[in-house]
């Protein structure tokens, strides 16, 4: 995601929310995304997008009926044109007052809620405030897609860590061996995922 | 029960029969109709002619007047030159809420800027204007939608006046409907100063030779169909019946124009559109921009001087077949769509407006006084989960 | 007081951990995680648990490769992981078990800083430093592992120095591992291990240690004549000095018979035997050597009753086998210097004795048995000489030169021995009751012990008594051999230190571990003793048991025992060190 995103709280409870939103092409989401949803009473909620619908653009399906599709039709849809999007985004912690914790948010998101995705400074920021015991959330929740979401997770963590090279991800790494070590075939699965990234 | 269906089946067998029955009527009519219509298809002068008389002797007469080119026209698409750039513009509305939390309008206009044949991603623009406290205030009360739409559509001209004005020709200016501003006349200040704004508008685009046209999709109107209801001697004291009445344009026009072709070019003889004067008087043609399975007809509004600049015309006319073809199955000049999608509020936009208001409004130790009971109420119908 | 774990502490320093405890118990051995690779700690590795306010000594006696799942195991990942994630993986679910043998606990307090430490001290004032006690409970979970440290193994083994004589080091740290030679020669000992293991090298040192500590005289009954004189390595090829080259004025060596010639050298003595000194146990220990009959006690009681102690061997000598002579009636009958005529005479078996008389010619015609040696200059009653030499505080080898058949290692030995027992038993009566000085104690060495301390035999030599009783007396045995498992468990179970290299026969191993409780552990170790490198120091006499890397017997050693006063101490070492 390249932009704030003006999202629409469809479904929200404390450990994960919905969100409707408008983005085109160029600043939509992206799978495994970090991003933060600051509330009006202070709190701030960070979220990992799990899940990323598009919905049934009319428009695109007509367009496609036409015998030829020009060139700045095609741009105009990449680059101009917002589709609705839900975004399903897991919690993995929240801020007050810049102090960062790592578990279960207080209070869900309400209502409308600017949506930003996190900057490197804001990642390391986050991930500050524990020892990756976040990954607890995603990884015992069987409905996730834990095996890709944290390879995409821990891509964005490298590269925010750029420069402390493979110490970047060894400590979630770690973690995650540590949780799921009764669960070979699951860990299995993450582990090989996971080694796409080196 | 919520409808009383046992009577209804009944009442709608005889929607039924009624409706065959006026099939049958409507046949026939459109067959002298359109025999009419053939018949008379050279004789530009003398329809001219007619009209003009009629218009003299009847105020309220809205109908075509042939221009130079005869009735049964119908020209193919030429070849669109390069170096186009078109700009299709559209607007949409929030309407003051007496109810609501805050009272304001708002008038959102969507841009749409497309050179075909360039490779580039198209332009959006979004102009957005609040309305609030005098604004929406007239000596009648709040402000009516009616007014709040008129300030629309001045919006629209006049933005695509500043937009074009420095780019390069050939441009042309698409909006949604015709030309002429429909809205029941009023003779408030008000209107008549946004009716000046649009006409001066108007007169820009002219100046700068920007190629204008309003595009109405399905076209209802009947303007031929009246003109050659002229030629009917009126029938002795037998009612006020129309004899082609029923009949649209579009109906004769279906039969006449292939995938691509427009009609002849016509003027708009009506007492509203004689404020539309000198270059800005109003024309239009009809043209089918669908497929021989399934033709689209549409009738484009233009300003005088296209009507009688052929390069202007045709350049109009191919661009008008090429963008409504690349919307596929449903055929409607893309930057129109666009700009309508560009243009549109949605529920979120109305509510994130309401909630900055609120909130801005909150800072100033101002909060606005409670929801009112009926949007409250309203509200919670939406609540799936206590 | 002191407390000993300022000491500590500064090795503890330097030793890293190696792991933590996670499991085991008393009854079986305890289980260590390991923390570092495993090719670190071996079988065999002296090894200090920490637990609170005690430490814990073991030994490594096995290690175990586990896993949290099988599958880990199992499964080769690196087809399907990068190399990180292999590493991070078998960090937490494979992992290598130590299995100890605990086998002592020090308490040592708490640290100087610890808040505990002034009531722990004050509760401890009365007692010296505290004592490695044999282990009685078990450390906690995760109590930290790490090697012994050299003060470790000083605090067991005690410091370098005086009576502790080092007899190898560590292998991991190479710290030296003594043994106390004033402890040593208190009670019987043994040294085994198969062939080539290096037991006559380890048997070199210790016996050098023993001279030159001189707590005790030696007695070394060289079968194969290797330790007196300087021999050559038959492997290397390289020159052995021998203990006559290094201890010229205290070691006697003595040769078996009068011309007798040890590696081309004259020994200091000849050895003769006094006919009179035969008795008829000596003989009935020959029995399978001489393939005596049941009949053979009756023979010789009787001749005992004929000719009395001193008399009879002689005189049974001098008997003819089968002369007869005509009698007045032309019959012949046996002549008076036959056996018949005397076995007639005595009441005896004629056929018995006979036949007795045959198989003793062996024994009759050893050169070195005389009539009466003692008149003869050169070899003047010399068992005699030897138990004076042994007395007086000398050291003597008693080489067997040509003589190497069992019947003289046998016949000899025992002799000697049976007087050395009765020498020393009168001296300490003298000592005890009498108030004379107390008797020197001696250490008789016996190589290939098992002829003599054979299950047969047992209850015939006076080698067993020895081992059995001869403590009592101030002397002791120090049984060398490689077949362990013929040697009587009686005995055995007597030998407080044993000293062992590499054992291949499960029979051999089980008995140098017999009657040592909870050992099983240390089977495997002693097939796995790496030969003449390794060595397994264990038996009731040792603290416990602990693998070392044996000493080697060559210049250094030697410069290390006369050459300079005595070797540097650990805690010299620390003081070099900054410590």
């Amino acid at each position: 995601m390249s932009a704030i995103a003006i999202g629409r709280l469809l479904r929200s409870n404390t450990s994960s929310c919905v969100i409707g939103c408008r983005v085109n092409q160029q600043n939509s989401p992206l799978f495994g995304e970090m991003l933060r949803i600051p509330l009006s009473n202070g709190l701030q909620i960070y979220g990992l997008v799990h899940e990323i619908n598009i919905d049934d653009d009319g428009l695109v399906r007509q367009l496609v009926t036409a015998p030829e599709v020009s060139r700045e039709v095609i741009e105009d849809n990449r680059q101009n044109r917002n589709m609705p999007v839900e975004m399903s985004v897991v919690f993995i912690g929240w801020e007050r007052d810049g102090r960062v914790s790592h578990t279960r948010v207080p209070t869900p998101p309400l209502s409308l809620d600017e949506i930003f995705p996190c900057t490197a400074s804001e990642i390391l920021h986050f991930l500050e405030g524990g020892k990756f015991g976040y990954l607890r959330a995603i990884l015992r929740n069987s409905e996730l897609p834990a095996a890709d979401l944290l390879t995409a997770h821990l891509r964005q963590v490298a590269a925010a860590r750029q420069g402390a090279g493979a110490d970047g991800v060894e400590a979630a790494l770690r973690e995650v061996i540590a949780l799921l070590k009764d669960d070979y075939p699951v860990l299995m699965d993450v582990l090989s995922a996971v080694s796409e990234i080196q | 029960m919520p409808l009383d269906y046992v009577s209804l089946q009944g009442q709608i067998r005889k929607y039924g029969e009624s409706a065959t029955l006026q099939k049958r009527e409507f046949e026939q009519k459109f067959a002298a109709c359109r025999d009419l219509f053939l018949r008379s298809a050279n004789d530009i002068a003398g329809l001219q002619r007619l009209v003009e008389e009629a218009a003299a002797r009847n105020k309220v007469l809205r109908c075509a007047a042939p221009v130079s080119e005869s009735l049964d026209t119908h020209l193919p698409a030429p070849q669109a030159p390069s170096g186009r750039t078109i700009v299709a513009a559209d607007g949409s509305q929030i309407n003051p809420d007496s109810h609501g939390e805050v009272l304001f309008a708002l008038v959102n206009t969507g841009i749409f800027t497309l050179q075909p044949g360039s490779g580039a991603a198209p332009r959006t623009e979004t102009r957005s204007t609040l309305l609030f406290d005098d604004a929406l205030q007239t000596p009648g009360g709040t402000v009516s939608e009616d007014l709040i739409a008129l300030l629309r559509d001045v919006r629209e001209r006049k933005l695509l006046a500043e937009v074009t004005k420095d780019s390069p020709a050939p441009v042309i200016t698409l909006t949604d409907g015709p030309l002429e501003l429909y809205h029941e006349p009023r003779t408030d200040r008000q209107f008549e100063e946004y009716f000046r704004d649009y006409l001066s508008a108007l007169d820009d685009l002219c100046l700068n030779r920007i190629i204008t046209a309003g595009y109405v999709d399905r076209p209802r109107a009947d303007l031929l169909v009246r003109m050659l209801e002229l030629l009917v001697p009126a029938s002795a004291g037998e009612g006020q019946t129309r004899p082609f009445a029923g009949i649209p344009d579009r109906a004769i026009f279906q039969t006449l124009l292939k995938p691509g072709e427009r009609s002849a070019v016509f003027a708009l003889q009506s007492s509203a559109a004689a404020s539309y004067t000198g270059n800005k008087a109003l024309h239009f043609f009809y043209i089918n921009c669908g497929s021989e399975s399934r033709p689209a007809l549409a009738r484009v509004e233009i300003l005088k001087w296209i009507a009688e600049d052929p390069i202007a015309l045709n350049t109009l006319h191919a661009t008008l077949v090429e963008q409504a073809r690349l919307a596929g199955a449903a055929p409607y000049p893309y930057p129109l769509l666009r700009a309508h999608e560009v243009a549109v509020v949605r529920m979120d936009d109305r509510e994130e407006i309401i909630l900055m208001i609120e909130r801005e409004l909150a800072e100033r130790g101002c909060p606005p006084a409670s929801q009112s009971f009926k949007q409250q109420n309203k509200g919670f119908q939406d609540r799936k989960r206590i | 007081m002191t407390n000993s774990s300022s000491t500590l502490k500064a090795d503890n320093a330097m030793n890293r951990p190696i792991g933590y405890v996670v499991g085991g118990g008393l009854k079986a051995n305890l289980f260590v995680r390991l923390t570092i690779p495993a090719d670190q700690v071996q079988e065999g590795g002296f090894v200090v648990l920490e637990s609170g306010n005690w430490q814990f000594y073991g030994l490594v006696t096995d290690l175990q490769l586990g896993s949290s799942d099988p599958r880990y195991a199992e499964l080769p990942n690196t087809p399907r992981l990068s190399a990180l994630t292999s590493r991070l993986l078998a960090e937490q679910t494979l992992f290598t078990n130590l299995e100890v043998l605990p086998a002592l606990m020090l308490e040592r307090g708490p640290a100087p800083d610890a808040p505990d430490y002034a009531d722990w001290t004050r509760a401890h004032q009365e007692e010296n430093r505290s004592r490695p006690l044999p282990i009685k409970t078990v450390p906690a979970h995760h109590s930290v592992t790490r090697l012994a440290s050299a003060g470790d193994v000083a605090e067991i083994f005690g410091e370098p120095g005086g009576a502790n004589f080092i007899v190898g080091r560590t292998r991991e740290q190479d710290h030296p591992v003594c043994i106390d030679l004033e402890k040593f020669v208190q009670r019987s000992s043994g040294i085994f291990g198969a062939t080539g293991s290096g037991k006559s090298f380890l048997t070199r040192i210790i016996l050098a240690g023993l001279i030159q500590h001189d707590a005790a005289s030696i007695l070394v009954l060289d079968m194969h004549n290797e330790y007196g004189f300087d021999d050559t390595a038959s492997d290397t090829g390289m020159p052995v000095v021998g203990l006559k080259t290094k201890f010229p004025g205290k070691v006697r060596i003595v040769g078996l018979g009068r011309a007798s010639t040890i590696r081309n050298k004259t020994p200091d003595l000849h050895l003769e035997i006094n006919e009179s000194d035969i008795h008829p146990e000596d003989i009935e220990l020959l029995s399978r050597e001489l393939n005596l009959r049941e009949t053979t006690s009756a023979t010789l009681d009787a001749l005992v009753h004929t000719f009395g102690y001193e008399g009879w061997f002689t005189a049974f000598k001098n008997m003819k086998v089968g002369s007869v002579i005509e009698n007045e009636d032309g019959k012949k009958v046996p002549a008076p210097d036959s056996v018949a005529y005397w076995a007639n005479e005595a009441g005896a078996n004629a056929m018995a004795a006979e036949g007795l008389r045959n198989k003793m010619n062996r024994v009759f015609n050893r050169p070195y048995v005389m009539e009466r040696a003692g008149n003869d200059p050169a070899a003047p009653n010399s068992l005699n000489h030897i138990i004076d030499a042994l007395k007086a505080g000398q050291h003597v080898i008693l080489s067997f030169g040509d003589y190497e058949s069992d019947l003289d290692y046998l016949l000899v030995s025992n002799l000697l021995t049976r007087k050395i027992r009765e020498t020393w038993e009168e001296l300490t009566n003298a000592f005890r009751s009498h108030g004379s000085n107390e008797p020197r104690p001696l250490v008789i060495a016996v190589e290939e012990s098992h002829k003599l301390l054979n299950r047969e035999m047992a209850s015939q030599t006076s080698f067993s008594t020895i081992a059995r009783e001869m403590r009592k007396y101030y002397v002791t045995l120090l049984i060398i051999d490689q077949r362990p498992s013929q040697i009587y468990d009686e005995v055995m179970s007597q030998l407080g230190t044993r000293v062992s290299g590499w054992l291949g026969d499960e029979n051999d191993i089980a008995a140098v571990l017999s009657g040592l409780a909870g050992r099983d552990a240390l089977r495997g170790m002693l097939a796995r003793l790496q030969p003449k490198e390794e060595v397994l120091l264990l038996g009731w006499g040792v603290p416990m048991p602990i693998l070392v890397r044996s000493r080697r017997y060559d210049q250094k050693f030697w410069e290390e025992l006369q050459g300079r006063s005595a070797p540097r101490t650990a805690t010299q070492n620390l003081k070099d060190l900054g410590f």
